[in-house]
């Protein structure tokens, strides 16, 4: 766990002391992004709201606490951080880098940003649309649809 | 029988988000491979990172290992082995990184990297000050 937090200091300081990130794929930066995002708004859901906890709870009888912990938290949006600082390192306007024209987002890597945040608003109408409450009802369609699976594996 | 249900129904998650886990990784790490390739250099990309988490993925594999041999378990290493490579796979992603950063293009890091600015070496008439050499 330290060792992959502090894998995300170099490639920043790297391209600090460049004051370039020619060379970088922007590719991996967009997409950590998307899923350190994703995965500290899941942590936080799983931690600190009591209506995710409870859908939790009502649909898992067995172990009912999530195994979610505060370091896994901390890890996520220290992660979300990093990734922001080194994805905004592309934009000259904010750090006066030298960035390539070539650096362009690949089409299958914008397919995959653009189809994961259309997966997660399809969630989010099913939820609507099927619950019978607004989202509250565990049984059915409920907001822990939305934070809990789908988000957590980038 | 809710129960065992349940127990279904996070099994058959699990195997999915691990799919999605893989598709995801290879998508995220081919590009900066590539773009290795295409400039026969990993100048621009941080061996440190790549060194990290090698580093971070060995040792939760040694975790695992560690764990199932004290509970006596070895169904998380063995019960699918191509599975367990495959939920690893940014793990050959480093090794790839770290084969083409100290053997492949191992010429092409210069002492005095000034990040793909033309300098002194660049041909004038190339409009890439990143492709010298």
């Amino acid at each position: 766990m330290l060792c992959w937090s502090a894998s995300f200091y170099p490639q920043p300081i790297y391209n600090y002391r460049r004051r370039s990130t020619a060379g970088l794929a922007i590719d991996f930066p967009t997409i950590n992004v998307l899923g350190f995002v994703c995965y500290t708004a899941y942590t936080a859901a799983f931690l600190y709201s009591p209506e995710i906890r409870k859908q939790y709870a009502a649909r898992h009888p067995v172990s009912q606490e999530p195994t979610v912990r505060f370091n896994d938290l901390a890890f996520a949006a220290h992660a979300m951080v990093l990734s922001a600082i080194v994805y905004s390192q592309f934009w000259p306007k904010i750090w006066g880098f030298k960035v390539s024209r070539y650096q362009r987002v690949s089409k299958p890597v914008a397919g995959l940003f653009w189809g994961s945040l259309l997966a997660i608003a399809i969630v989010v109408l099913i939820v609507l649309i099927k619950s019978p409450d607004g989202g509250y009802d565990p049984s059915s369609w409920a907001w822990i649809d939305v934070v809990s699976p789908y988000c957590t594996e980038l | 029988m809710n129960v065992s249900r349940d127990i279904a129904d996070s099994i058959q998650q699990l195997y999915a988000t691990s799919y999605v886990k893989l598709i995801i990784t290879v998508v995220k790490y081919v590009p900066q491979a590539w773009v290795n390739y295409k400039r026969k250099s990993t100048v621009g990309w941080s061996i440190m990172q790549v060194l990290l988490d090698l580093t971070g993925g060995i040792l939760s594999i040694a975790q695992l290992i560690l764990d199932s041999s004290f509970e006596d378990d070895w169904s998380g290493v063995t019960g699918n082995p191509v599975k367990f490579l495959l939920g690893n796979v940014s793990i050959l992603f480093d090794v790839l990184f770290v084969v083409q950063h100290y053997i492949l293009y191992r010429n092409a890091r210069s002492d005095k990297d000034n990040g793909g600015l033309p300098n002194v070496n660049t041909p004038l008439l190339s409009n890439s000050g990143a492709r010298r050499r």
